[in-house]
């Protein structure tokens, strides 16, 4: 509104200064007109004109009158020339431009008449005038002031003319410019308001431009935007991994993606226009249909499997998404479906089922579906009041077997294993494999602890048979422990802990046993823990120390050498007999560092005592199974005996049954090694283990250490001092060096000695001595020595 | 010796001066030219008959005027060339006609435009009693904007004296 008023505003306006300047153009151009009419008058207009006639005229009759008296200033010839000019100027009067505004005045004519005759009258007269001739000079003189007069009298009237003349082109003059200077002035209004509306309306356009120009790039952008989404939607529907098929509302085709093609085996212009019931294999269940369109007319989106089939047949099953898409108003206007292929996750989903809870190797539970059972087992048990149980079965040795017949035999012994350890179980009780050589057994419901003992001894039992595998009989045992709910837990992993735990005492207690728990074993359990732990930083913190035991001649009390033994004072634990500590050194590897830095350190010492006092000591140094077994053993003892320049000879590395029976082989190998470097090699704590005699002969055995076992009862008869005496006797006859160990009193010395046993330790001489100590001993042996010997 | 070396230098430069010098009218006098002029046949004076301006070349200038009626037709010699045969060198020309009319024209307009010493008008001499025997005539015909007072006031008639100043 407002713009259009300003429109015909402005055009008023407009039209105002286009007429204002064609009425200044016309102005300006009459008075252009005007000034150059005034330029082209002349100075000699009638007033003039009557003026320069007067002049021409006194100047004739001045002339006339001289010649008159016979001056002879002025000739004849000057007079007629003069006369000749006054004629040229009355011919004139009325000829040209001028002479025609000079007839427009009053009585110009007839002046110009009477001029004209006058002169015509006068020629003759002048032509005639001499010297002297008054009358004609009169005459003629009359006739010219006659003239002049006339003429004049016109002028004066001219003149007034002119004046008014003049008067009126003033005002004329004047008007127009007044007029010219008011349409300037109507311009100058005008263009003043129209340059102002123009301003106004320019700012509103400007304005309006600005918010056209906001919402057109807004539009665009959103354009933009929108035509991007659809664009990426497009690609990611046309290369979705998913299949796509949009119906129209009457549920025929309109649209498939490429992966559609691909899943379903039907090109695209197959299917368009066709109801996609022909997918259908028969397989999904109509119920599953009807449910499906009614949560979809519903206009509600729904998600299920169903199974459809290819043109050649073949079935496959789809994740499928129906989904409405409505306008709107709300109309449901297409069906969007999003299909996933999902057959082979199916297949995969089934042979994960299976992988998750059975051990592939065993084809028994595995621990997944163990601890499930379990669980199970114990909310049945809590439900009824019952007892349950959980055993822990390890394989005694497996590593070993594994490692000298390979994996394969190993995969064989555990599935055999397996079935040998099922079979032993009543109905419901659950065997499953907890891992490596480790199972565990579920018992659900047991009315006491008979029944317990009476599957573990059918356990110990049918694994004390051997085992064909590859074409060799194994032996194996097992070593089992056992935790019962809800005595010693009422969780699966406390019982599991506890069984665990029960195990390990089992195996502490020589394997092929079994165990039940015991709340000592937990603290136990503990305490190695602690044990462990603070050893691993013991060896950094010098808080071991080497100590030696004399070994002395049974006949003679001399001192023959001395054991090395690591003691370890821990400022936590106080000090820890290598009994204790040893064992745990073993089992968590540290043995190796430790028990290397002992042989070092003892060799060290018996060369300082070589030094010293210029005589041998015969060195004994426990070297534990996993020290033994490493493979840089050989290496290690070889760069000891290198430092510390020793006489190999000197040096007696003690080993125990087991580290021989862990490998034999290998232990034959070791030894040899160690023999050719001309060092001796002790069995130690004979008589604890298996004590297979016939082993002995197998290796170059230089000493046998006699448990101290043997000799608690030495009392003629007793079934100790009978082996003791069998073993001394076997070891003469094998020309072996014999120690007898823990001799406490002088009968376990006499003992020795009747049974020929040459050299002995213990505390009846002296208990591991602080090396410093020890020598401090040495210096004062002879003198106590009697007392001793007896 | 120097004084007729002198003399013979002075016949040598002769000739050129007589060769400037005009010949004296034979008949009646109608204009005569002073002032800063360099050539004269007459005491400071260069004048001219009849005879004299008509061997100059004439030329023709047909226009309308003030004075006459229709398109006149005006023949006469160029006032540069006049000017020229009396060696004006001055700025301005003081015109003077028989009634004792003056008036100042600038030796431009001769140079400048053709203006004419016009001796006749439509074929016929001029004599007083026709504005001649000498009429200053601009070229109206060719130049439109001499049609101002200025020009008709210098258009001055029965010319008979021209002081170059």
């Amino acid at each position: 509104m407002i713009s259009r008023r300003l429109n015909i505003t402005s055009l008023g306006l407009l039209l105002t200064i286009v007429a204002g300047g064609v009425g200044l153009i016309l102005l300006l151009s009459s008075l252009q007109e005007e000034l150059a009419i005034q330029r082209r008058i002349f100075r000699e207009d009638r007033v003039w004109l009557a003026g320069q006639l007067e002049r021409e005229a006194r100047m004739f009759r001045h002339a006339v009158l001289i010649y008159s008296e016979g001056n002879n200033s002025v000739s004849h010839e000057e007079m007629n020339q003069l006369f000749d000019v006054l004629w040229s100027r009355i011919e004139s009067m009325d000829k040209g431009q001028l002479g025609q505004m000079y007839l427009q005045l009053e009585g110009s004519a007839e002046a110009l008449q009477y001029g004209r005759t006058m002169l015509h009258d006068l020629e003759p007269e002048v032509a005639k005038l001499q010297p002297g001739d008054r009358s004609t000079r009169d005459r003629i003189l009359n006739q010219v002031d006659q003239a002049v007069e006339q003429f004049y009298q016109i002028a004066r009237r001219s003149s007034a003319l002119n004046l008014k003349q003049q008067e009126a082109r003033r005002r004329n003059f004047e008007q127009t410019s007044s007029r010219a200077m008011s349409m300037v002035l109507v311009i100058f209004v005008s263009g003043g308001i129209l340059v102002i509306l123009l301003t106004i309306k320019q700012r509103a356009i400007n304005r309006l431009t600005q918010t056209l120009e906001d919402k057109v790039r807004d539009r665009t952008r959103k354009l933009e935007e929108s035509n991007e989404r659809l664009l990426m939607l497009s690609v990611a529907i046309e290369q979705s991994p998913a299949s796509v098929i949009i119906c129209n509302c009457d549920g025929f085709i309109e649209y498939v993606n490429p992966r559609f093609e691909q899943v379903s085996g039907y090109k695209a212009h197959d299917v368009i226009g066709r109801n996609p019931r022909f997918l259908q294999s028969g397989r999904t269940t109509d119920s599953t249909y009807e449910e499906m369109w009614s949560t979809v007319r519903a206009g509600h989106e729904w998600q299920g499997q169903i199974c459809n089939q290819r043109p050649n047949g073949d079935l496959y099953w789809e994740q499928m998404s129906l989904t409405p898409i409505k306008d709107t108003s709300g109309a449901t206007i297409r069906y969007l479906a999003v299909k996933e292929d999902i057959t082979q996750r199916r297949q995969y989903e089934e042979q994960l089922l299976r992988q998750a809870n059975f051990d592939s190797l065993t084809g028994l539970p595995n621990r997944m579906l163990a601890i499930d059972r379990l669980n199970q087992v114990l909310r049945q048990a809590r439900r009824r009041n019952a007892s349950a149980g959980l055993m822990f079965v390890d394989l005694d040795h497996f590593k070993r077997i594994n490692d000298t017949l390979g994996h394969e035999a190993g995969d064989q012994l555990l599935r055999e294993a397996s079935q040998r350890l099922s079979g032993c179980l009543r109905e419901g009780d659950t065997a499953a494999r907890f891992g490596g050589d480790e199972f565990i057994v579920i018992l659900p419901e047991l009315s006491s602890t008979d029944d317990a003992h009476h599957i573990l001894r059918r356990i110990i039992e049918a694994f004390s048979q051997p085992f064909m595998i590859a074409g060799t009989e194994i032996f194996t045992s097992t070593s089992i422990g056992i935790a019962l709910y809800p005595g010693d837990g009422d969780s699966p992993a406390l019982l599991l802990r506890n069984a665990d735990a029960a195990m390990y005492q089992a195996k502490a207690a020589g394997r092929n046993t079994y165990r039940f728990f015991v709340h000592e074993m937990n603290e136990q359990a503990q305490l190695r823990a602690r044990i462990e732990h603070h050893l691993r930083t013991a060896h950094e913190r010098n808080e071991l120390q080497l100590r030696l035991q004399p070994i002395v001649d049974t006949e003679t009390g001399r001192l023959a050498g001395a054991e090395a033994l690591l003691y370890w004072l821990s400022p936590e634990l106080g000090e820890v007999p290598p009994k204790t500590f040893i064992p745990i050194a073993e089992e968590s590897g540290l043995i190796v560092d430790i028990g290397n830095w002992a042989l070092l350190e003892a060799c060290r010492e018996a060369k300082r005592w070589q030094n010293a006092t210029g005589t041998l000591i015969d060195i004994c140094i426990n070297i534990a199974g996993r020290q033994f077994r490493d493979e840089d053993f050989p290496k290690t003892v070889r760069k000891v005996l290198a430092t510390t320049d020793i006489t190999p000879s000197r040096i007696c590395l003690e080993i125990t049954e087991n580290t021989l029976m862990e490998d034999e082989h290998h232990a034959r190998k070791i030894i040899e090694q160690l023999v050719q470097m001309d060092l001796r090699i002790a069995l130690d704590d004979f008589g604890t283990g298996y004590s297979a005699l016939s082993y002995l002969g197998k290796f170059h055995i230089d000493t046998l250490k006699i448990d101290g076992s043997f000799l608690k009862n030495v009392l003629p008869d007793s079934n100790e001092a009978t082996l003791a005496a069998a073993i001394l006797s076997l070891g003469r006859s094998l020309q072996l060096n014999m120690v007898g160990e823990g001799v406490e009193t002088l009968e376990q010395l006499n003992f020795l000695r009747a049974h020929g046993c040459p050299m002995c330790q213990g505390y009846y001489f002296s208990k591991p001595l602080p090396v410093a100590e020890f020598e401090e001993l040495v210096t004062t042996w002879e003198t106590t020595l009697s007392s001793k010997i007896g | 010796m120097k004084t007729l070396l002198a003399y013979i230098l002075l016949l040598v430069a002769l000739p050129t001066t007589i060769a400037l010098a005009l010949d004296p009218p034979q008949g009646t006098v109608l204009l005569t030219i002073n002032g800063k002029i360099t050539t004269t046949n007459t005491e400071g004076a260069a004048q001219f008959d009849v005879a004299m301006l008509q061997a100059l070349p004439q030329k023709t200038i047909k226009a309308e005027t003030p004075w006459t009626a229709g398109v006149t037709k005006f023949s006469g010699p160029l006032l540069r060339d006049v000017l020229q045969m009396v060696g004006a060198n001055g700025d301005s020309l003081l015109m003077t006609a028989i009634n004792e009319y003056q008036v100042k024209v600038p030796v431009t307009d001769a140079n400048f435009f053709n203006c004419i010493l016009a001796m006749s008008v439509d074929g016929e001499i001029l004599t007083i009693r026709t504005k001649g025997p000498l009429w200053l005539i601009y070229p109206w015909d060719t130049f439109d904007a001499l049609r101002t007072e200025t020009y008709y006031s210098r258009s001055i008639w029965q010319l008979k004296a021209i002081e170059i100043q």
